[in-house]
């Protein structure tokens, strides 16, 4: 029998597989170890999101043409939007989004940036996507900024990007009381809730509907605000989503988002809503602020 | 230089290799055997084959503010309690099928007809509690529970089947319904009666909301006549383990605000399959509905 001697031949060949097993299990650890600190990264939000506002802004409307135009104390409203949309801490950019060449000049006039896009968009989430296209850069959260709000906090659209973190959320809203005087109008968009912060449902009619079928002076309704985020590849795909029943129905946009089986987190704000629909809110709104001394 | 003799090394090396070789196929041939065989297992229990164990329960109590004793109301001389049983009992998919109730009287009547009696505490809030404490006390274990409200007595045996089956496929298969009801087209004259609750449903049959007002409300406020509203029915189906923990989640404002129970599985984020049905819903809440029901039963020659 010939013993062969253990070191010298079987040194080179299990020598060799050994170093590309180690290599392997190497290269297979860094890869793990990399996926997660990528994953914690991004779950731990300390990836940087990169976040756009868009504010639409179309010329034509049935009840006020020209609207984003009109001044408000002296300053047009969509420049009112927009300074405030400029203060938001978690917004990298701001636009505005139109389809008319007086509002995109007067928007250079005071320095915002402007996307044109189509007359043909049917809403501000198609004009937000049709921008967002439009632009150079990725972006993965896009915040739609009510033209019409000339007064919503800064602190509401940074509140509604953190929101956006939630696990499985592809938008994200914000909500505040219902006032009473409110809970019949269905001009007035309730809404509620799951018990982590998910839209359950909206609705023009009263919800939640008690027995007695009146108000609850001690209910907690929420009003529903326009102010809307949405993850990037989900904005992609939403406007081309066909319309669903509840949605056509209720007319409610959003009421898409949940018919087609997606979360939406919600977040509650304090704001009382100043929007401007028709001529006469003007005066209401530079009422209030001459009240408050906002200029 | 020395030169090694390739036969001679190799041969040494084959024996250290060729371990490592039938270790690493060993290896491979065991991670395939076990993932045919979880494969197998998951489409055995997806494609339904697996037989899941579902048992019919009866909430039966005797007090009532409206209506006390009402399961042993008669209908047509049968008691109520005995017409709900034997539609139970026509449903194909029930395994079992139990009476629970906190009353001799109802007890005794139903051991009568032959059926099968759990006795259950006065002190059970509703009817899903009955159904868990019922379930507890069963000696043989259940994946899927029914609970088919004691005073619809024309309940359709299709509509029992008809919320299982899409349920063994989906709390075995897809986890995320644990819940599952029916819903009938709600009539117009019933869309601002909030003792009919109203329900709307996503694109692939999940509950988004139920309420005691109109919905979907449209902007005139007005029923549309060409909208197919929905209206909610009683019957529900639970997964086992779901019914276990349900009774003990606390109440949640909707749940409270509408007096709606179902609410609270949705506020706690939980998906609820719903299913459409056509069903003429008889139920019997007060006295009167009694003679309506007869009459209702005598015109279409049931007895």
């Amino acid at each position: 029998m010939q013993l062969t001697d253990p070191s010298s031949s079987s040194t080179p060949s299990s020598t060799r597989s050994w170093i590309v097993h180690g290599l392997a299990a190497g290269v297979a650890a860094a890869v793990a170890f990399g996926a997660q600190a990528y994953l914690f990264s991004r779950r731990s939000a300390k990836f940087r999101s990169r976040v756009i506002g868009i504010i639409p802004a179309r010329f034509a409307s049935s009840r006020f043409q020209g609207k984003p135009l009109v001044h408000i104390l002296g300053k047009p409203m969509i420049q009112r939007t927009w300074e405030r949309a400029k203060m938001a801490t978690l917004l990298d950019h701001v636009v505005v989004a139109t389809d008319d060449d007086n509002i995109a000049a007067c928007c250079d006039g005071f320095g915002a940036e402007v996307v044109m896009t189509s007359e043909s968009c049917r809403n501000g989430t198609e004009r937000c996507n049709e921008a967002l296209q439009k632009l150079g850069k990725k972006y993965d959260v896009v915040v739609n900024i009510q033209g019409d709000e000339p007064l919503i906090e800064p602190e509401i659209i940074d509140g509604i990007v953190k929101a956006l973190a939630a696990p499985d959320a592809v938008f994200s809203t914000a909500v505040t009381s219902l006032k009473p005087e409110d809970a019949c109008d269905p001009n007035r968009v309730k809404c509620v809730v799951d018990n982590r912060g998910y839209a359950i449902y909206f609705s023009r009619g009263l919800i939640p509907f008690n027995k007695s079928g009146k108000v609850n002076p001690r209910f907690p309704y929420l009003l529903h605000l326009g102010i809307q985020s949405y993850d990037a590849k989900f904005l992609k795909i939403y406007p081309e989503l066909p319309p669903t029943p509840l949605q056509m129905e209720e007319d409610l946009e959003q009421l898409k988002v949940l018919e087609n089986g997606y979360k939406m987190k919600v977040i509650k704000v304090d704001h009382e809503s100043h929007g401007v629909d028709v001529p006469e809110d003007v005066d209401k709104i530079e009422h209030y602020m001459r009240q408050r001394n906002l200029c």
